[in-house]
C-alpha cells in the first residue's frame, strides 16, 4: 500500500537535542539551529512523528507522538520537541515542492517521512527562524 | 603522569583558581586532567589510573570522549587567555562544560573536530566579538556559535582548521530579511562579513547571544 500523504493542516513532531537549540543567559530556548533540520549522510528523509495519527485531543496527540518518539530514540531531559504544521513547513521550503508522508516502522506507528527534503544550509535556517512552531522540553513533559 | 604534565597542570590550575570554581572546570563529575598541546585519549580516574575510552555509538567515532574535548578546549582558552576578559573566559568554559556534559550530550552526535573550539576563539579575536554566543553542535562535526540581535541571526559553523561555515540572516532597510551563507577560512571572515554590519551581532554591550 502506498504511503498516505497527510494534510497541511496535521502537525508534525521534530525530536531537537540540546546542542541543536539556542538558548539565551539562563539557558532559556531562543530558537532552533538549522542543523535540527539536516538530513545525516545516511538519511534520504527527515524523520518526524504525526500528531493527527492519534486519535486524541491536540495537546495529547502531541504528546503521544512525543512519547512514540522517544521511544524509538532515547531522550534526555534538556531533549526538545519542534512542533509545527505541515503547511507552515510547505510553505518556508515552497521551492522543494516537499512531500509528508505516513510511513510507519515497527513500533513507531506514528513516524512520519519529509521526503523532498532539501539540503541548502540558507533555506533550512529560514525553516529554523521563520516556520510558526511550539517547542516543548522532555524534562517539563516527563519530569 | 609525568613531572611535566603535573607541572603543566598545577600552573593551569593556578591560573584559574582565581576566576573559576573546582565546579567549572570539572565534567561530568570528575575534574579535568589539563595537559597542554595534546588531548587526553582515555578516561583518568582519581587515582590515575586507566579506565578506558567511552564507547560511542556513532559509525564516525572519534578516539577522544566529551570530558577528553573539553580538556583541549580548556587548553586551548588558557594558551590564549591574556586576549579574553576573565567573565568571558568563565562564560564560555560554562556553556562548553554545559554542551559537552552527558545530562545534555547526545551521543550519536560525532564530536566537534578537536581544533573547533580553537577557530571559534580565532573567530573571536579577528572579529573583536565581546558578546559570548550560544554554543552548540551541527553533529556532523563542527562548533557552532550562533548570536541573535532581534530577528537578525547569525551562525558560525567552526570546523578543524580554521574552516567556517556561515549562515546569517540580516533585515535589511525595506523591513525584508536577507539571506547569506557560505564557507571561508577564518583570516577571511571579516571581509566575508563586512557588508553585513557585523557589530550588531558581536558588539552591542550584552553578553549573551
Amino acid at each position: 500500500m502506498a504511503p498516505k500523504k497527510l494534510d497541511g493542516d496535521h502537525r508534525i513532531v521534530r525530536q531537537v537535542p540540546y546542542s541543536r537549540w539556542i538558548r539565551g543567559d539562563n539557558n532559556e530556548y531562543l530558537g532552533v539551529l538549522y542543523s535540527a533540520f539536516t538530513l545525516r549522510e545516511t538519511d534520504s528523509y527527515l524523520s518526524v512523528a504525526w500528531c493527527e495519527y492519534f486519535n486524541l485531543s491536540a495537546e495529547e496527540q502531541a504528546r503521544a507522538a512525543i512519547f512514540e518518539l522517544r521511544a524509538a530514540r532515547p531522550d534526555k531531559k534538556s531533549t526538545g520537541y519542534w512542533i509545527a504544521k505541515i503547511s507552515s513547513i510547505e510553505e518556508v521550503l515552497s521551492p522543494h515542492r516537499i512531500r509528508a508522508l505516513h510511513e510507519p516502522v515497527e513500533g513507531f506507528n506514528s513516524h512520519a517521512a519529509l521526503r523532498r527534503w532539501p539540503e541548502d544550509d540558507e533555506l533550512l535556517a529560514t525553516l529554523a527562524q521563520e516556520a510558526e512552531a511550539d517547542f516543548l522540553l522532555s524534562g517539563d513533559l516527563f519530569g | 603522569m609525568n613531572r611535566e604534565s603535573f607541572l603543566e597542570c598545577a600552573m593551569l590550575r593556578q591560573r584559574y583558581s582565581a576566576e573559576l570554581r573546582h565546579d567549572d572546570l570539572s565534567i561530568n563529575g570528575r575534574a579535568p586532567e589539563l595537559r597542554g598541546g595534546t588531548i587526553a585519549r582515555k578516561a583518568i580516574e582519581g587515582n590515575g589510573e586507566f579506565t578506558g575510552v567511552r564507547p560511542s555509538k556513532s559509525p564516525h567515532a572519534v578516539n577522544y570522549t566529551t570530558r577528553g574535548l573539553f580538556e583541549k578546549c580548556i587548553t586551548d582558552l588558557s594558551q590564549l587567555s591574556m586576549h579574553f576578559s576573565a567573565d568571558t573566559r568563565l562564560t564560555l568554559t560554562r556553556r562548553l562544560k554545559n554542551l559537552l556534559s552527558d545530562e545534555h550530550w547526545d551521543d550519536s552526535d560525532i564530536l566537534p573536530a578537536e581544533t573547533a573550539f580553537l577557530t571559534l576563539l580565532r573567530c573571536m579575536l579577528l572579529l573583536n566579538i565581546k558578546r559570548i554566543p550560544s554554543l552548540g553542535t551541527n553533529g556532523k562535526g563542527s562548533l557552532s556559535a550562533t548570536w541573535l540581535d532581534g530577528k537578525n541571526r547569525i551562525t558560525l559553523e567552526c570546523g578543524a582548521k580554521d574552516e567556517v561555515a556561515y549562515v546569517l540572516s540580516k533585515t535589511v532597510a525595506e523591513g525584508k530579511p536577507e539571506r547569506a551563507a557560505g564557507h571561508t577560512k577564518v583570516v577571511r571572515l571579516p571581509k566575508v562579513l563586512e557588508a553585513y554590519d557585523p557589530k550588531k551581532w558581536f558588539d552591542n554591550g550584552s553578553k549573551e547571544a
